[in-house]
């Protein structure tokens, strides 16, 4: 007869004689491993995804990007880091990152800009959950020839499937250049 | 042939082998041991004790027109990656991280302010830029001075290093207030 071991309900044989026989033999071993293998390698798993590698991916783009449309999605082209157990939370070929678990994430966005002189242009960075553009930053600067930098960051719950990209967004159809464009997603919890 | 569980290799019998429960039992019980000890380890020291700091600069730094200067910290907590009154920073651990600035400008109206974490080795490249207009005093709302923020994540190996850098372009000197570099290790 099997008892099992409260909350993990590992087996072990009934040794309470004379009521009941031990009935220990090489089988019991044998559940006894195969259900400790299991009940640790989810502990394990827990404690890698929570607490030791949580699903991140950076994603770049290495050269420039220029437009004068007034809304574009930021283009990466290099992964530096995703380190999902799917190995899909970057998807580069798309320029997004796809939550494979479902959690809280930090994202952040930052790009370099390049804009010439004319009108008030107010370029700005927002993120994109699933097509809705939900947190964005602009930048009001002097109408002169600038180089400078942006960077928007935001911490949204996510669920597994969901899809994140960014925009860049202008006021006036003026030529701007982006270039090392960094994106990054990290679950906190 | 002993036989091994599918994920973490345990060892135990199979029918056929020799009939030797000590030797066997104390196998498993091994295997066993050693892996949570391995995975309880991995918790402490990695999972519990993520590298992190915060930099913070409290005295005025005078930052010339138009040039990039670097921050040097006057003190740290959580001090790692800080081996005190530099502005380098030098991190311990190849991991990713989230790394957040905040720098405080002494009001003037002309020209911009800007902030850039910038790692200098292995190769130099700004990991994150915020750029934005001077401010009159008028436009301030309360006491609150120009501020730039600069948030980023990024992935760095063991070893490299980085800076705060400001610029300014009011025309003249123009003081820093105040800076403040976080830095808090994210994932492996």
């Amino acid at each position: 007869m099997t008892r099992y071991t409260e909350p993990y309900r590992i087996p072990c044989p009934e040794c309470n004689p004379p009521l009941t026989k031990d009935t220990a033999d090489i089988a019991d071993l044998r559940d006894l491993a195969l259900v400790v293998d299991t009940v640790v390698e989810e502990i394990a798993v827990q404690a890698d995804n929570v607490l030791i590698s949580p699903d991140t991916g950076i994603m770049l783009n290495t050269g420039t990007q220029i437009s004068s449309a007034l809304d574009n999605i930021l283009a990466f082209n290099s992964q530096e880091m995703d380190n999902s157990a799917t190995g899909d939370l970057v998807q580069i070929a798309q320029s997004r990152f796809q939550a494979q678990q479902t959690g809280f994430y930090m994202i952040t966005v930052g790009a370099f800009m390049t804009m010439g002189l004319g009108g008030p242009l107010r370029p700005g960075l927002a993120v994109d959950v699933n097509g809705i553009v939900s947190t964005g930053k602009g930048q009001t600067v002097a109408s002169t020839t600038i180089t400078g930098g942006l960077g928007v960051h935001d911490t949204r719950f996510l669920s597994a499937g969901d899809i994140v990209r960014f925009r860049w967004i202008a006021d006036t159809n003026l030529s701007v250049t982006l270039s090392n464009h960094r994106a990054a997603i990290s679950r906190l919890a | 042939m002993p036989d091994t569980t599918p994920e973490r290799g345990y060892e135990y019998p199979c029918y056929g082998d020799p009939s030797d429960f000590p030797t066997q039992m104390q196998t498993l019980a091994t295997d066993i041991d050693t892996d949570v000890q391995q995975i309880v380890n991995d918790i402490n020291n990695i999972g519990l004790a993520r590298q992190s700091a915060r930099m913070i600069r409290t005295a005025v730094l005078a930052v010339a027109n138009n040039t990039q200067t670097p921050v040097v910290f006057d003190s740290a907590a959580q001090p790692p990656f800080w081996p005190g009154a530099t502005s380098t920073i030098t991190f311990p651990k190849t991991a990713a991280y989230l790394l957040m600035a905040n720098t405080q400008w002494d009001i003037a109206d002309t020209g911009q302010r800007r902030a850039d974490l910038r790692r200098l080795t292995p190769s130099a490249l700004s990991f994150a830029v915020d750029l934005r207009d001077g401010i009159a005093a008028a436009a301030l709302p309360g006491f609150d001075n120009p501020v730039n923020t600069v948030t980023a994540m990024c992935k760095v190996t063991a070893g490299d290093t980085m800076q705060l850098r400001v610029l300014q372009t009011s025309g003249v000197a123009l003081n820093l207030i105040a800076a403040t570099f976080s830095i808090v290790e994210l994932s492996q």
